[in-house]
């Protein structure tokens, strides 16, 4: 049916004439709309810069981290030994740490991250990879052995190949500090020594995640929450001053401390206890951290924190 | 036998449902205005501040079912004011405003002879008298509107205001074609009669030029 017989022209002349005739839908409204559409329907640049985020935050996760961080060193080790660079007389029980799976009691989050290389605990700074270089080079039955079991009792780190458990003189950590690039260029870089002791620091996978996906993150701190601003950045910073290379895996059930937490989301990314002399790393993944901290340092963290 | 062209609409969708944001933003354009005043007129003066509010729902709803939508039965513009209907009925509702269907009525009152003798022909083109007349006329209207239950005074919009064929007002109103057809009549003889009281003194007498003109126009 046409429905011509249904319709009125004198009815449709006064609905066109009608005051509300030229309505149109706030602006606010259509860009409230507009904005909705677009969100849940981004556009092939949008979706690429989505799976490009996505793709560096589970690069950045631990367990990721540190596959990648144990294939880039048995590239570099194998391509050393494909040249003859190493002496052909290496002790096997050496040989065999640097390889060795992690420890079956440790918790590992993933395939990767098992396989992740033992820490050789005095090969941080230079002194001692020179040492382990030696080892190396010219076995000692009685050293090697000794170092070997050492090697088997490290646990990998929650990132990358982690920092030695032993404790270390300041001016030992400084030349770590100083000496210490991005993962990426310490092991892309240098010496083979520089290689094995170049580790990245557990709190870079944060750093990374700040950098890329900081509207994303907040922070929690003495029961109230923190967008992502210079005040938390600066926490951070001091953080990861203070505890460079000193993370190490911890079995406390200690939970004091000034409780610091980074949220992605509704999920807690990463939660730390800043106690007077160390901080602890709650990690859901790889457990439970700790880095030992100067007192001044312990208390500025603090302070810090209680300004937010 | 050739297929018939695609729908725009049809094809803005389909675009969308597949990522492209810049088609939902035309879709929006093509039907933004009458969607907007359909919704406000359905709502009548006592629900107007809801206007908003239904509009927005409704073009979210597109928004969450742009996966599920497919080009059948229904095109997308009769799809969008059923979508639209919908959410203007829950709001009535929901203001405690009667919203009866189709009830036992008497029949409509038809006015006899040609109801709009004594008024100015429909024109294109209007200035001076005959715009203030139509003016008021639009408003009286809407007050007349307000007066129509709901069912018939979405069929009416949807068929006058918007052009939607009878058949796609029942689809909209979702009842039969018969019942559409039904409740248009109830809708028009109701609005002949409260437009024709109120405007009536104002045309005493038909004007010349347009009395040549009445034997052209429908009734």
């Amino acid at each position: 049916m046409t429905s011509s017989d249904e319709r009125d022209r004198w009815l449709e002349q006064a609905l066109r004439h009608a005051p509300d005739a030229d309505a149109t839908p706030p602006a606010e409204l259509r860009a409230a709309i507009l904005s909705s559409a677009r969100r849940r329907s981004p556009t092939a640049s949008g979706r690429a810069a989505q799976w490009l985020a996505s793709a560096f935050a589970w690069l950045s996760r631990p367990p990721v981290a540190a596959g990648f961080a144990t294939l880039a060193l048995s590239t570099v080790l194998g391509a050393l030994w494909w040249r003859g660079s190493l002496d052909e007389g290496v002790d096997p029980r050496v040989a065999e740490s640097t390889t060795a799976s992690a420890p079956a009691s440790a918790p590992a989050p993933d395939p990767a991250a098992a396989t992740a290389p033992p820490q050789m605990r005095d090969a941080s700074p230079p002194a001692a990879a020179q040492k382990a270089r030696r080892a190396l080079a010219r076995p000692s039955p009685s050293d090697t052995p000794a170092r070997a079991a050492e090697a088997e009792r490290a646990e990998p780190p929650p990132a990358a190949p982690a920092t030695a458990d032993a404790p270390r003189s300041p001016a030992h950590d400084d030349e770590l500090r100083a000496s210490r690039p991005a993962t990426a260029q310490a092991l892309a870089g240098a010496t083979t020594e520089q290689r094995i002791d170049t580790r990245a620091d557990p709190v870079d996978a944060i750093a990374s995640s700040l950098a890329l996906r900081a509207d994303a993150l907040h922070w929690a701190s003495g029961g109230r929450t923190h967008a992502h601003a210079a005040p938390q950045q600066a926490w951070f910073d001091a953080l990861r001053q203070a505890t460079a290379g000193r993370w190490q895996r911890t079995r406390t059930d200690d939970r004091d401390g000034a409780r610091v937490q980074l949220f992605d989301g509704p999920r807690v990314r990463a939660e730390w206890l800043v106690q007077s002399q160390r901080v602890l790393w709650l990690d859901a993944e790889s457990g439970t951290w700790q880095a030992t901290l100067a007192p001044a340092d312990a208390a500025r963290l603090r302070a810090m924190a209680d300004a937010w | 036998m050739t297929t018939p062209p695609p729908d725009p609409d049809d094809m803005l969708m389909a675009a969308y449902a597949a990522g492209d944001g810049a088609a939902f933003e035309q879709l929006y354009e093509r039907h933004q205005r009458a969607l907007y005043r359909f919704v406000r007129r359905v709502l009548g003066a006592s629900q107007a501040d809801h206007a908003d509010e239904v509009f927005q729902d409704t073009w979210l709803r597109v928004v969450h079912a742009r996966a599920r939508w497919q080009p059948q039965g229904a095109t997308f513009r009769t799809w969008l004011f059923t979508l639209a209907h919908h959410r203007a009925i829950d709001v009535l509702r929901r203001g405690g405003r009667e919203v009866p269907l189709d009830g036992d009525e008497p029949p409509p009152w038809e006015p006899a002879g040609a109801p709009w003798q004594r008024w100015p022909a429909p024109s294109q083109s209007l200035a001076g008298d005959e715009l203030a007349f139509w003016r008021r006329a639009g408003e009286r209207l809407l007050q007349c509107l307000d007066e129509l239950p709901v069912a018939q005074r979405s069929a009416f919009l949807l068929h006058h205001d918007d052009g939607l064929a009878l058949a796609d007002v029942a689809q909209v109103l979702e009842v039969g074609f018969e019942t559409a057809k039904t409740r248009l009549r109830y809708a028009m003889s109701k609005l002949r009669a409260c437009m024709g009281a109120y405007l009536a003194p104002l045309c005493a007498t038909p004007r010349p030029a347009q009395a040549a003109k009445e034997g052209e126009a429908p009734a």
